[in-house]
């Protein structure tokens, strides 16, 4: 069971999460798009800690003995989850960051060339 | 028949010039175009004070970008006729238009220059060969098509093929996959052979440290490309 103190602090670090994300977004450093996961993991842990017998509840449910056990088998599915999203979002950018180079360079000798012509 | 040869340097200073005069002399009915990939040498200081035709990338792409940006430069200026060709004095301009005529009466959609057909030449080092022998093999296996010189940067390709590798074309190590998957779109590729000259300076794209990498990241493209 979680002690008082374990789950004050747990709470007072999903509260410091919660804002750590928004000033980011709002300093434009991180988009929302990409803040989303994080609020939502926030949110869940925020939940758990306020009311620690629901992760006996689930952990029961679905048979696993070990709550811990529990916590770690989600907490590694979601960041996998997450790794692969942000792979395949880097996967794009490169894309677009390719073909971008290559029309900004073959437009950059298009105009070079008119200019010249003139 | 417009036909354009397109030179990837990455810090090629010292190679350019020589590259560029070998393709004039001895291809002259080629136009050229050399990519300069972001050098840190001082190789597109060479290009402009000799007057060579070159596009600068911004970035740094590395090679299958850098000769894709050559081929998408084709595709909007019309050639019919595409060749890549290497910036560090490995390739011989003399060839070309063996390998174009073989374009232009059809026989081929994509004309490779391969060391190992004659086995003259620069030959490469053992563990080198036999790492192109097993993609060889591996091509061979997936495709029922030989292909002697797989990793060759010496090919040539026609319009089809240029309005294809425009728009998509690996981004590092492209050869072997891009061979195969041209062999899986039922695009017929053959092989002449050619001598090459060991680099005069420069480095290979592949060092050791790489080849393992390499060959595991090559091999799943090629499996992948195989799957259509």
């Amino acid at each position: 069971m979680l002690s008082t103190t374990t789950q004050l602090f747990l709470l007072g670090a999903c509260i410091f999460v919660m804002l750590f994300i928004t000033v980011k977004i709002k300093k434009g450093r991180l988009k929302l798009k990409y803040g989303l996961p994080w609020y939502a993991v926030t949110f869940v842990i925020f939940v758990l800690a306020a009311f620690p017998k629901l992760i006996h509840k689930i952990s029961e449910l679905i048979g696993i003995h070990d709550p811990v056990n529990m916590l770690f088998l989600f907490g590694f599915v979601y960041l996998m989850i997450l790794l692969y999203k942000l792979t395949a979002s880097v996967s794009r950018l490169s894309d677009k960051v390719k073909k971008l180079t290559q029309e900004a360079a073959i437009h950059d000798k298009c105009e070079n060339k008119e200019k010249s012509n003139e | 028949m417009k036909k354009l040869v397109i030179i990837p340097a990455y810090n090629e200073s010292g190679n350019i010039v020589n590259t560029i005069r070998d393709i004039k002399e001895n291809a002259p009915e080629f136009d050229y175009i050399v990519i300069n990939d972001c050098s840190k040498d001082n190789t597109e200081e060479v290009c402009r004070q000799n007057g060579i035709n070159y596009v600068s990338l911004p970035v740094n792409l590395g090679i299958g970008g850098a000769v894709q940006t050559g081929y998408l430069y084709a595709y909007k200026m019309g050639y019919d006729v595409a060749v890549q060709f290497d910036g560090d004095g490995q390739h011989s301009a003399k060839y070309l238009e063996q390998m174009a005529s073989m374009l232009e009466n059809g026989e081929a959609d994509m004309v490779i220059g391969s060391r190992f057909i004659a086995k003259e030449g620069f030959q490469s080092s053992f563990m080198r060969r036999m790492g192109i022998r097993y993609f060889t093999n591996l091509i061979r296996f997936l495709t029922g098509k030989k292909i002697t010189d797989p990793t060759s940067g010496m090919r040539m390709i026609n319009r089809k093929l240029i309005s294809v590798f425009a728009f998509e074309y690996p981004k590092d190590y492209p050869e072997p996959e891009s061979i195969v998957t041209i062999l899986t779109d039922k695009f017929v590729a053959k092989e002449i052979p050619v001598l090459m000259n060991e680099r005069t300076e420069g480095v290979s794209s592949i060092s050791p440290k790489k080849s393992i990498y390499y060959m595991i990241k090559v091999t799943i493209a090629i499996l992948i490309a195989r799957l259509g």
